[in-house]
């Protein structure tokens, strides 16, 4: 048996060591660095930019510098950029199998980028969750939900499905249906709704809100209440608007009915029995 | 002890009114300030300058970038006209350099001017209006706003402020907004802020913040339509 040159092996491991270390460094200092400037774009831009502005940016430079060092980490290795690109051909194919989702999310994340149909601090819905955007990457979407979790989507799903952005316009409609007796005046139920809109600071004077019937129901006068808010604010404006309803048609002297159902007794010699609670009846 | 007026610097004891809006600084350093959407109370150190000044109606309950004035006739206008009306202002109240409180002298309400994908929420008022004098003196809590037509005569159903409109005081304590030019094309009028006064003999009560006067400057503009 031949014996080992533990001395040339030892020099072997020691170079490669060498190498690995140095390649650990260049990446470590490399997002170390990445860090360094997203934390100095961060302290700039932000007193300056909406989020959605600013964070697309440092991601992109983030992970722009991060992959910068990640390639520069590769020449203490030996590897360079042709040897990679020659070698991309075959190793593409198996990382791009491995990472078809991954690559759909960084792609559909490029183009929400661009595209812009979400920012952050936007309120939306995207395939069944509400919420406000919290963070774009370009892998994921982070969604804060009403109740105050956080939900990760891809990107490619965001990409795919269909979004609902409530900010994207400038004002919304505040709408809901509300039943007055019908021995009360249609007219005042109007009068005091409308002049109840007027009152409030977020019901926009143009477009003017509007009162109109909307139905003879079963058991009242079915109104249709409207009126456009800026849509920062438009949750408020309906809920003040619906806990403000009931005293303004209580002071104009409108009812509000409980469902009811007239009885009619066909024969005249008919008795009807009502017992009342107590036990005496009639 | 009232205070008259704004800008005006308040002592303890003083009470600022102006329209619905109250500033009070108490003996005890207990500043507050209240409007018809509410109040903000402060302690404030001894000795930290507590002062109100006018401002433009665009940062209270929320922060918009155009104040639009109603004229309560339409104001037929031709090239060369200037028509004045009332435009509300706000108070800004600060200890030091810090920002207290916003206050409206007059009820707060917004319109949308345009469409309402491209439209622009602004503060709504409404005013008299006249062709080159002013409808009379503001209410308490308004100022006066002229705004210097250009382009095709046409019938000005209102006239938009921006918020970057510059406030000026004339000697007896009347407030101006910064002359306005309202260019007309089509049908379809844009507004744009100026930081020259609307008249000689004013002196600057508010400015944007970071900003130099500098004279004829367009800094902002809306556009809306009018009857041509």
């Amino acid at each position: 048996m031949a014996a080992v040159d533990w001395g040339a092996v030892l020099e072997r491991v020691k170079v490669n060591m060498l190498d690995i270390l140095s390649a650990i460094a260049i990446l470590a200092v490399g997002v170390l660095f990445a860090q360094f400037v997203r934390a100095i774009m961060r302290r700039s831009l932000a007193p300056r930019l909406p989020p959605h502005a600013y964070k697309p940016l440092e991601n992109a430079v983030f992970y722009g510098l991060a992959i910068l060092a990640g390639v520069l980490a590769l020449y203490p290795l030996g590897l360079n950029l042709s040897s990679l690109v020659v070698a991309g051909g075959l190793t593409g194919i198996v990382v791009g199998l491995a990472a078809q989702n991954a690559l759909g999310n960084l792609i559909s994340g490029v183009f929400l980028l661009i595209e812009q149909p979400l920012r952050v601090g936007d309120p939306i819905t995207v395939a069944g969750v509400s919420g406000v955007v919290a963070n774009i990457s370009f892998l994921s979407t982070t969604i804060r939900t009403w109740d105050g979790t956080l939900v990760r989507i891809p990107n490619s799903t965001v990409f795919n499905e269909q979004i609902v952005n409530y900010y994207r316009t400038r004002a919304r409609r505040v709408e809901f249906l509300i039943g007055i007796h019908y021995q009360s005046s249609i007219e005042k139920a109007v009068e005091a709704l409308m002049r109840l809109m007027d009152g409030h600071p977020y019901c926009l004077v143009n477009p003017a809100p509007e009162v109109f019937v909307e139905e003879y129901a079963d058991s009242s006068v079915n109104l249709r209440v409207r009126c456009w808010a800026p849509p920062q604010v438009w949750f408020s404006t309906k809920t003040s608007l619906l806990t403000r309803l009931k005293s303004a048609l209580e002071e104009a002297g409108v009812e509000i009915p409980y469902p009811q159902l007239d009885l009619h007794i066909a024969s005249s010699q008919a008795t009807l029995r009502v017992e009342l609670e107590g036990g005496r009846s009639t | 002890m009232g205070v008259a007026g704004l800008p005006a610097a308040l002592r303890p004891g003083d009470e600022l009114r102006l329209g619905e809006a109250v500033v009070e600084l108490g003996g005890d350093g207990v500043l507050r300030a209240c409007d018809p959407h509410g109040c903000v109370e402060a302690d404030v150190s001894r000795g930290v300058r507590v002062v109100a000044t006018p401002a433009p109606a665009t940062g209270r309950l929320l922060r918009v970038r155009c104040i639009y004035v109603e004229f309560q006739r339409p104001v037929y206008a031709e090239r060369g006209d200037t028509i004045w009306f009332h435009a509300p202002i706000e108070v800004e109240v600060r200890a030091g350099r810090v920002l207290v409180a916003r206050l409206s002298p007059t009820r707060v309400k917004y319109t949308l001017v345009g469409d309402v994908i491209d439209g622009t929420i602004c503060r709504y008022h409404k005013s008299p209006a006249g062709i080159g004098e002013p409808p009379g003196a503001p209410p308490e809590g308004c100022a006066l706003a002229a705004a210097r037509v250009a382009g095709d005569p046409g019938l000005h159903p209102g006239a938009a402020l921006e918020d970057e409109a510059s406030l000026y005081r004339a000697r007896d304590g009347t407030l101006y907004y910064s002359l306005h030019e309202v260019s007309v094309d089509s049908g379809i009028a844009t507004s744009r802020s100026t930081t020259r006064p609307p008249r000689a003999g004013l002196s600057l009560a508010w400015r944007p913040a970071g900003r130099a006067v500098r004279l004829s400057q367009a800094i902002t503009q809306v556009t809306y339509r009018i009857a041509g």
